[in-house]
């Protein structure tokens, strides 16, 4: 009664606690009695009312302890918590298990009344320490929220639906996720599996081992569909097409529906009528464009909607859009190529295009808005500008100054604005090329010396340095470095200390500068003059400087520049053309002249003169493939791949292409038009993309044999300039390269490109995402239905689990010892202490 | 229990006292006058405390009545709690042998920690206060060995108590708890390992788990797979795959086989946390042996050794009398998947993995095909569009059991079955001397099924442990998650608990009433009376 009121009451780790007894509603009855009758008995007394009231309360005191006493008020030692425990459900996301919603939703609901269970044997004082987690499989595994109390995991079991079930079950990677879990974990732990049994995946002993090595119970809830799925069981697009060419889907349906495949644009519906039986379909359509096209399938059926993306190769000659005179374009071949020349003044859809050619035209002849049609369509649509020939006069600006001037100038490969590049010069490469052979000895090694360090000195931060010494062969350089201050003083003190000996033998070093050729590279040549003219040129603009009073024995024109700087000259005197700052006004250069070829890339010599080229600047990330035969080395042809956005592929021919670009030089046309496709060799892969459900499964073939070695890797770009991996594993099985990508849901079609590199060769292929529908169902799961007892009972008894269908989880308490300190003692010893008091008080002021 | 009984003896006794005083001696006023002559002799010797008859002698028998209650309510309290105490307490020690319990954590094995436990359960016990006492021991490895007595006090059996190189498992220790008795009367298992506490009920003793040792960083070995070269296409591979608990994997590991050592680098599983995996070349057959560094937490699971006998291609027990067997396929035997035709098909052969062949792109078939299903093995190299083209004609017999069409045409004759297990498929047969596209379509039709038959996933192989000392160690993998979190430990107090026979209800608080009782019956008797005699 009274105690209870207290009970709970902590202190120094114990808690209070009444053990109760029959007679304690008696004892306060008494006690109520005892208190009245003392207050009575001190109130007759009428003399000396405080001693009395003293006496009435130490009795009551007494009377009142005895009270507590039958209560049987204890001091509990606070039971310590258990360690608790975790339940991992696991839970089937298979189209099989889900099939039946209902069957699947009332094994959750089982499952949900079977951890309430569990909870409900749990002591209060450990059910805080009792933690439960949900976990789906069904294309992989993967984690539901996070951890929860054990009331939170049956309220959800109770509630949770799986939206959108996946067309297999890897049983295995759930069960591997969860032991990974559940190991690190203390206390009790289990699993509670609630699925049919159908696994695409096979079950290995060991891993059941694990469990039950880790004493991990894995109890199953079951369920499982009456009947096979309906609806749409199973579809295929065939692997490659032609451009064109009739594409034939074929499926197979189960019972009545709709068939229904979507192109974006277009729908083409069939109605299926009912049938008990598997039942083919056949749907046709055309695929208009280049690489891996998707198109969806869907099923509408009285049980709901389902969908599948199917995707096939589509192989064909490159779609150019031309634009301009491009004579060149007619004589391509067609199993290639298929040009279409577009009037600029209505223009049609760049994207839906390879390549866009733009052939000395000014975009001003376009309208207003296409610029921008152009830059959005870039991004998987190569751009190829032609400069044509002169407009105007040479110190006009040409057509690609007014691309420059346009939102399209950030993709553009060059820049022809010469003043920006005066005033702000990209990055240089120098490399100085000295000679130290013994007729160097003397005052020529200092003033060459000189000439270095007066070379050095009008370097910036951002340019690189080397200094390639020679006699007899190639001496040990000043290797390459970025022109700090401290690489200066390096390279200054490197200088200082060459010396001079032996025979004049430039060629080695003069070829070796070779691998120093960049757009902006700058040569210098120091020597005496005084050798064999070299067969090699150097590969870059070449300041020739003689030490002493020869002429270089060389053509120099082809160098670049020669400075007679002498014996003793002051080299801080001279002046170097190519540090001054270009002082160049022409837009234009005439006359015609051949190209020389600088670039990597194969079979871009066209071996054709070309009439002037417009005066442009590459951009730093730029390839220039050809130059102008005379310094300054002008680009001819040039093209980048943007380094933030490398979908993006453009180019351009600063000069004129004729119709001999159609002739002798076509092939170099086709392999100019080639890397600025991206997917030149569209027979090098066997690719195909399949539709997994959430995902999609890329399969790699290769039918050639790479040319350069290097492992395959692929990746996926976005139009937003992001870029998805794709970690490649090779399934001897198919004997294919496969690998995942997880695409973003879109509610509309989306374009990507596909990117294969293996070593140099890079193949960029379109890839056309379709709309998404309800998500894809049909997989090995489709005609799977009930249980697969087989499996769910080995799992059982390999795990020394339980059938939570039939039996539910018993909780067994750690045993603890519940220590109770009895406060009768204390309280009898107290009360009949108040009591002699009381007695006693009674004659202390007794006259 | 004493000193109470001390306070309410004393409160007694001081009441008697009270009860048994005299009065004082009357308060008398003199006059002055009364000096004239000389005064009486003042009373000497005056005792407070006399033997006497009390002043109020029912009052006081009824506080004595109280104090006497009180006092019986005390002894019986006392005799409930010494009856909660257990006749007999029977212990079963049940000791994991195993060999992680060599592992040193803190400065000691968990060996050590063990038999420290087990010397404080003896000490519950015998301060327990028990009569009838017995302990037993179960020392538990990959087996359980006998039963045996431990005394109550003095040294243990240490040589039977100390690790083996072998491995146990949860399971088995349960299996030792619930062994009958063996001539002790079991009130209490308490099994100490380091292995997690499994939830158990014994039917009768009381089930302490106490779960020892704190994590220690480990790597172990845990399994060995062997996939052949997949018709040339990819070299014969060993996959070995291990666990890391509590610390990462390391970089490498090293495998000795007959072409000598080679390292393998280590990759994380990942589909598991905690499992990492090694890719390493098969060169032949011979004995492999894979070794891991040493220095963690277990060493027993460092070496695990092997004899590999497969041969470096896939063997096909090949009947085909079409088409040769490829090269990158080894001549197999009964036990190897069967390739032959339905002609040469003998019943027998439909237990086996087989690949069953029937001229079907011998005659045309029908125009389309009919309903099939999705196998990304088997159908994703085929082009439908190709197949349409020339479509081979059905199989020409009843389906054996166990398989189901996978393709059909649209008259509904079987193209292509296919059996889950033992694994099996039904296919046109493969043709060179086919025209164009028949003979490609065959070819890759059969092919592709062939590998989808025989190239399955890497094949586990049997292993050993090798311990430090050369000596194998079975189920050593059992052992590798050294580096486990650490249980809470037992409460051995329990061990001496009280008795599980539910108790009678106590008397003694009808006592405590009675004193009550009594205190108001003192009360209501001066109440009766119309003044008090006694101030």
């Amino acid at each position: 009664m009274i105690c209870a009121r207290f009970q709970g009451i902590g202190f120094a780790g114990q808690q209070l606690d009444c053990l109760g007894s029959a007679a304690e509603v008696w004892a306060w009855g008494l006690v109520a009695l005892i208190i009245a009758a003392s207050f009575v008995l001190g109130w007759r007394a009428r003399r000396k009312p405080a001693l009395r009231l003293l006496t009435a309360a130490l009795f009551s005191l007494a009377a009142m302890a005895l009270a507590l006493v039958i209560e049987q008020p204890v001091l509990r030692q606070s039971a310590a918590e258990g360690e608790g425990g975790t339940i991992v459900v696991l839970l089937d996301a298979s189209e099989s298990f889900w099939r039946d919603g209902d069957a699947a939703s009332a094994a959750l609901s089982r499952g949900g009344q079977r951890v309430a269970q569990f909870q409900a044997q749990i002591p209060a004082q450990d059910a805080a320490q009792w933690q439960g987690a949900l976990r789906l499989f069904g294309q992989n595994s993967r984690a539901i929220g996070g951890e929860t109390s054990l009331a939170n995991l049956s309220v959800t079991l109770r509630n949770y639906r799986v939206a959108a079930p996946e067309p297999t079950s890897d049983l295995r990677a759930g069960l591997m996720a969860t032991l990974a879990t559940l190991r690190s974990k203390t206390g009790q732990r289990m699993v509670m599996l609630i699925s049919d049994g159908w696994t695409s995946a096979a079950l290995d002993d060991a891993l059941l081992d694990d469990f039950r090595t880790e004493g991990i119970p894995i109890h199953i809830v079951t369920a499982g569909a009456a009947a096979p799925a309906a609806g749409l069981i199973a579809a295929d697009i065939g692997p490659e097409h032609r451009l064109g060419e009739w594409v034939i889907l074929r499926g197979t349906v189960l019972g009545a529906g709709e068939a229904v495949l979507d192109q974006g644009e277009s729908q083409i519906v069939t109605q299926i009528t009912d049938s008990r039986h598997l039942r083919a379909i056949r749907l046709s359509t055309r695929l208009s464009n280049r690489g891996l096209q998707g198109v969806r399938l869907g099923f509408t059926s009285d049980l709901g909607q389902q969908g599948k993306s199917l995707f096939t190769l589509v192989r064909g000659p490159a779609r150019l859009l031309v634009f301009g005179a491009a004579p060149w374009a007619d004589a391509l071949p067609t199993a290639r190529w298929q040009p279409e020349r577009g009037d600029p003044a209505a223009p049609p859809d760049p994207a839906a295009y390879d390549l866009v050619v733009i052939d000395a035209l000014a975009p001003s002849a376009f309208p207003a808005d296409y610029i921008e049609t152009l830059l959005a369509a870039a991004d998987g649509t190569g751009l190829f500008w032609i400069n044509g020939g002169l407009r105007g006069a040479v110190d006009q600006p040409q057509i690609i100054s007014d691309w420059n001037e346009t939102v399209l100038n950030p993709i553009l490969p060059v820049d022809s604005d010469p003043r920006i590049f005066v005033q702000e010069p990209p990055p240089r490469d120098i490399v100085i090329m000295v000679d130290v052979s013994g007729s160097m000895g003397g005052t020529r090694l200092g003033s060459a010396q000189s000439a270095i360090n007066a070379i050095l000195s009008q370097l910036r931060p951002r340019d690189t340095v080397a200094i390639l010494p020679f006699a007899d062969g190639a001496l040990r350089p000043f290797a390459q470095a970025a022109a700090s201050p401290a690489t200066l003083d390096a390279a200054r003190r490197y200088t200082a200390g060459l010396s001079a000996g032996g025979g004049t033998a430039p060629a080695d070093t003069i070829r070796d500068s070779a691998k120093f050729v960049s757009n902006y590279c700058a040569f210098f040549f120091i020597s005496d003059a005084d050798f064999e003219p070299p067969q090699a040129a150097p590969q870059c603009f070449t300041t020739a400087i003689s030490v002493s009073d020869s002429h270089f024995p060389m053509d120099i024109s082809k160098w670049g520049e020669e400075i007679l700087l002498g014996e003793s000259g002051n080299a801080g005197a001279i002046s170097m053309r190519y540090f001054k700052p270009d002082e160049r006004t022409e837009f234009f250069r005439q006359p015609r002249f051949r190209p020389v070829m600088t670039g990597a890339e194969p079979g871009l010599d066209g071996n054709t003169d070309v009439e002037g080229i417009a005066t442009s600047y590459p951009r730093a990330d730029a390839k220039v493939e050809s130059v102008h035969a005379d310094p300054p080395p002008d680009p001819v042809f040039v093209w980048r791949r943007d380094s933030s956005r490398t979908g993006i592929v453009t180019g351009a021919f600063l000069g004129p292409m004729g119709a001999e670009w159609g002739g002798q030089s076509l092939a170099a046309t086709e392999a100019m038009l080639n890397l600025l496709l991206g997917w030149p060799d569209q027979d090098k892969y066997l690719i195909r993309l399949s539709d997994i459900g959430g995902s999609y499964r890329l399969a790699v073939t290769e039918i050639k044999q790479a040319t350069t070695p290097g492992t395959l890797s692929a990746s996926m770009l976005w139009p937003d300039g992001s870029a998805t991996g794709i970690s490649l594993h090779f399934d001897p099985r198919l004997g294919a390269n496969m690998g995942d990508v997880i695409v973003s849901r879109s509610e509309t079609t989306r374009r990507a490109m596909l990117v294969l590199q293996q070593g140099a060769d890079i193949q960029r292929i379109p890839v056309t995402f379709p709309r998404p529908g309800p998500d894809s169902i049909s997989g090995s799961e489709r005609l799977d239905h009930g249980i697969n007892l087989n499996l769910i009972s080995h799992i059982i008894e390999s795990s020394n689990g339980l059938a939570l269908d039939q039996q539910e989880i018993r909780f067994y308490d750690p045993p603890m010892v519940v220590k109770n300190s009895p406060l009768y003692p204390f309280l009898l010893a107290f009360a009949f202490a108040m009591l002699a008091l009381a007695v006693w008080s009674r004659e202390l002021k007794i006259r | 229990m004493i000193w109470a009984a001390a306070v309410l003896a004393i409160s007694a006794l001081l009441m008697l006292l009270w009860h048994m005083q005299k009065p004082r001696p009357r308060r008398i006023a003199i006059s002055f006058a009364r000096f004239v002559p000389p005064l009486p002799q003042a009373p000497a010797g005056w005792s407070r405390i006399a033997l006497t008859r009390p002043r109020d002698l029912s009052a006081l028998l009824c506080l004595l009545a109280a104090v006497g209650f009180g006092l019986w309510a005390l002894l019986d309290a006392g005799r409930n709690y010494r009856a909660a105490l257990p006749d007999h307490l029977g212990l079963r020690v049940v000791f994991d042998r195993s060999g992680s319990m060599a592992v040193a954590d803190g400065g000691e094995s968990r060996q050590t920690r063990a038999l420290k436990q087990v010397e404080a359960a003896r000490l519950v016990l015998a301060n327990a206060g028990v009569g009838s006492l017995c302990i037993e021991m179960l020392g538990v490895g990959a087996a359980i060995g006998p039963a045996l007595p431990l005394a109550l006090t003095g040294p243990l059996p240490a040589d039977d108590m100390a690790p083996l190189s072998e491995g146990a498992e949860p399971a088995r220790l349960l299996e030792a708890a619930r062994r009958p008795a063996n001539g002790c009367a079991l009130t209490h298992v308490l099994v100490i390992t380091d292995l997690p506490p499994q939830p158990a009920d014994l039917g009768g003793p009381l089930l302490l788990w106490d779960q020892i040792g704190a994590a220690v960083g480990n790597n172990g070995l845990r399994a060995l797979a062997l996939r052949p070269s997949a018709f040339g296409q990819t070299t014969p591979e060993i996959r070995l795959e291990g666990v890391n608990s509590g610390r990462d994997a390391p970089p490498a590991l090293v495998l000795t086989g007959p072409a000598g050592p080679q390292n393998a680098v280590i990759y994380p599983d990942p589909e598991a946390e905690g499992r990492w995996y090694a890719i390493a070349v098969y060169n032949g057959a011979g004995e492999y042996t894979a070794r891991l560094p040493a220095g963690d937490g277990y060493p027993g699971d460092d070496r695990i050794s092997t004899r590999l006998d497969m041969p470096l291609a896939l063997a096909v027990d090949w009947q085909l009398g079409t088409l040769p067997r490829p090269a990158s396929l080894a001549a197999g035997g009964a036990a190897d998947p069967l390739v032959t035709e339905l002609a040469q098909l003998a019943p027998q052969d439909l237990a086996r993995p087989l690949m069953l062949t029937y001229p079907g792109f011998d005659s045309k078939g029908a125009a389309r095909i009919g309903p099939f299903r999705e196998s990304l093995a088997l159908l994703s190299a085929l082009n439908f569009d190709a197949l349409e083209v020339a479509l081979p004609a059905p199989y020409p017999a009843p389906l054996p059991p166990g398989f189901v069409p996978m393709m059909t045409d649209d008259q509904g004759g079987v193209l292509i079955a296919q059996r889950a297990d033992p694994p099996g498929l039904i296919l046109p047969a493969p043709r060179l001397d086919l025209p164009e596209p028949q003979r490609s379509l065959s070819l890759t039709l059969f092919f592709s099924g062939l590998a989808d038959l025989i190239v399955t996933p890497p094949r586990a192989q049997a292993i050993r442990w090798i311990g430090p000392d050369e000596a194998p160690i079975p189920d050593a993998w059992r052992e590798s998650l050294t580096g486990r979190p650490a249980g809470a430990p037992a409460d051995l107090a329990v061990l001496a608990g009280s008795s599980a026979t539910p108790q009678q209800l106590p008397f003694w608080p009808w006592a405590v009433l009675a004193a009550l009782a009594a205190l108001l019956a003192e009360k209501l008797l001066r109440l009766a009376r119309r003044r008090e005699v006694l101030q």
